[in-house]
């Protein structure tokens, strides 16, 4: 009964028709019968459900078969398993996502710790996110998270990551194979850190803002009047 | 910018024929010359050959940008086979500040010192401001420059004015339209290649008006621009005159490029520039290894030379020549718009991706484009499109990924 109810209420969620939808993509209710035992584990355990729904989603956006979502679904409950438990005690659900995004890309669960060693909570999803963005454009995993483990240990703050990530976003746009971008951005923001003057602090270690790739991190906004 | 990243070299040769109506020595009429140059990077090598000489110019130039403004340093040493010598240096900075992007402004100068034998060291110096106004598809803007002359231990100035109207007329096409107004002191010119210490005087004080019009068209392959323009004022400003630039570049592959110059430009009494009609043809090859992108001529003249969409449009994302272009960022208050480009046949387009929870989003169609009806914040996402109800799929031009079920997303970038 429990679980019809969540499939039922699951449909509804993702039916909402948002103001800008085209034509809103529903799940079946086999779909969501078949969805219910990953959603109630993730939720038990204390995961964040979004990024799930999300991708359920992009499956029947996609006409993918429904095992495939599920499978699809169910590895993502399980990255964010995992990150969470490499983040822990405390991490935020934004870090959740950023540690399975990271996760999904080839980084190791031991960088995942690396970096809550430096970050409080709160504040470690930023270096995940730029990570899985350096491997997106083509750097190595292994090398994304080692220059990044690096800033970040050196006080790289949140403003310098960001300006990391989109230093290296122009470089590769302007022809430059992505690890050597990385490796002559990361040089540079050493010299940077090696100033004690540029040094992170704790007022600056704050949550990022909106640099995310996390779902519904930045939906279409209403106008402003 | 574009020119130094890709630019391996240039082969041009060029047909300079001085104008008749210009401000140079009556015996350079109809007289023409012909230059053979190579551009390779920030280079140019540049033989010339005229009727009574031979001249070889060096011309390195070099300019960076970002989205806070561009300098530029150039320059030019020349010889000729009479033993004449001639060098120039040029120090440009334009500002287009961050903090400008709700009210854009823009601050422009340059500095240029010439040295010849014969003649005292010229030097000459510009300031332009400029205030703009923008809509999403059209714009306007005022600006002044003040400029100074140096020569012969006596300084010149002048003052222009000018008000400027822009409008997209489609996604690939712009066109605008120009007045302006500019006075100038007393100046001197000089045929510094052939006649050391010839001058032509103009009256005193110089005004005159001109009206312009410019249209500039961008295709993933091809680039045009044409500048037409008429002076009004006495005809020793020459007055009652007309003229006009035009360039194109054509990408024929990803690698080669054909690209055209050809224009009559009129002498500038605040520059100190003489008249010229000039046309040239070259061969553009980008270096292997390289991005190839679309080479865009040096701008000649103050109305494109500062075009609005590079202040209005952040430009293509991940987006090189070769590649068809489907995806434009247009810059808004919060964020930017993703426009899409995916031609004119198409009835209905929608795009989906992580921004929007996976649901799909019909694209609003505006002047041949199609627009995400909001803007995004700044982010990385995984967006893909469908058209007209056909299967999903990523944005051609963009990085992309393999997802979970088989296929591929496009990734965007809306930067801060």
């Amino acid at each position: 009964m429990r679980r019809t109810g969540i499939a039922v209420l699951l449909a509804l969620t993702l039916g909402v028709a948002r103001p800008a939808s085209s034509q809103a993509v529903k799940l079946d209710s086999a779909l969501a019968a078949a969805l219910s035992p990953t959603l109630d584990a993730a939720r038990a355990d204390g995961l964040p459900d979004a990024p799930l729904f999300a991708k359920a989603q992009e499956g029947v956006l996609k006409r993918a078969p429904r095992e495939r979502i599920v499978g699809a679904v169910a590895a993502l409950a399980d990255r964010m398993r995992a990150a969470r438990g490499e983040l822990a005690p405390n991490a935020t659900d934004h870090e959740i996502i950023a540690g399975a995004e990271a996760l999904a890309v080839g980084v190791s669960g031991q960088v995942l710790r690396t970096v809550r060693l430096y970050r409080p909570r709160g504040t470690a999803a930023m270096p995940l996110e730029v990570m899985a963005h350096l491997a997106w454009r083509g750097v190595a995993p292994a090398q994304a998270a080692d220059a990044i483990t690096r800033a970040v240990a050196g006080g790289a703050t949140t403003g310098q990551l960001v300006a990391l990530d989109a230093s290296v976003r122009q470089d590769v746009e302007s022809g430059v194979a992505p690890p050597v971008a990385l490796t002559s951005r990361t040089r540079g923001l050493t010299l940077q850190l090696q100033a004690p003057a540029n040094r992170a602090t704790a007022a600056d270690a704050a949550p990022p803002q909106s640099m995310s790739s996390s779902p519904g991190a930045g939906r279409v906004r209403p106008r402003k009047p | 910018m574009t020119v130094r990243r890709v630019a391996l070299g240039l082969l041009a040769a060029s047909l300079a024929i001085p104008n008749e109506h210009g401000a140079q020595p009556p015996r350079n009429r109809n007289e023409r010359n012909h230059d053979v140059s190579v551009d390779v990077g920030g280079l140019t090598l540049r033989r010339r050959a005229e009727p009574w000489h031979r001249a070889v110019s060096v011309v390195p130039h070099w300019r960076t940008a970002s989205e806070d403004g561009a300098l530029y340093v150039g320059g030019a040493v020349s010889g000729t086979q009479n033993g004449y010598e001639s060098a120039y240096g040029t120090l440009g900075l334009e500002l287009t500040p961050q903090s400008s992007r709700m009210h854009p402004w823009d601050l422009a100068g340059t500095a240029t010192v010439l040295s010849a034998r014969a003649t005292q060291a010229i030097g000459v110096a510009t300031l332009r401001g400029r205030k703009h106004w923008m809509a999403d598809d059209e714009g306007a803007w005022v600006g002044v420059t003040l400029g100074g002359r140096t020569q012969d231990q006596t300084q010149f100035g002048s003052i222009a004015a000018e008000a400027s109207f822009w409008r997209s007329v489609s996604p690939a096409t712009t066109v605008m339209l120009t007045a302006s107004a500019t006075q100038a002191g007393d100046f001197l010119y000089y045929e510094y290649a052939d006649a050391p210490g010839t001058e032509f005087r103009l009256p005193h004080t110089a005004r005159f008006g001109e009206l312009a019009a410019a249209i500039r068209h961008v295709q993933p392959r091809v680039e045009m621009a044409l500048d037409g323009r008429y002076r009004l004022g006495p005809s020793e400003v020459l007055g009652g005159s007309a003229a006009f630039t035009g360039d194109v570049a054509w990408w024929v592959t990803s690698r080669y490029a054909i690209v055209g110059l050809v224009g009559r430009q009129l002498a500038d009494p605040a520059l100190g520039t003489a008249s010229t009609v000039y046309a040239s043809v070259g061969l553009r090859i980008a270096a292997r290894g390289l991005a190839a992108r679309p080479y865009t001529a040096p701008p000649r003249d103050p109305v494109l030379s500062r075009r609005p969409e590079v202040l209005h449009v952040r430009g293509p994302a991940g987006w090189s020549a070769g590649l068809k272009r489907e995806l434009e960022l247009v810059e808004a208050r919060d964020g930017a718009f993703m426009q899409v480009h995916v031609g004119a046949a198409a009835s209905t387009v929608e795009i989906a991706g992580d921004f929007s929870g996976w649901q799909p989003i019909a694209l609003v169609k505006r002047d041949g484009a199609w627009r995400l009806p909001e803007p995004l914040a700044p982010g990385v996402y995984r967006v893909i499109v469908r058209i007209d109800g056909a299967e999903w799929r990523p944005l051609a031009g963009l990085p992309r990924l393999q997802d979970e079920f088989g296929g591929e997303v496009g990734v965007v970038t809306i930067p801060r």
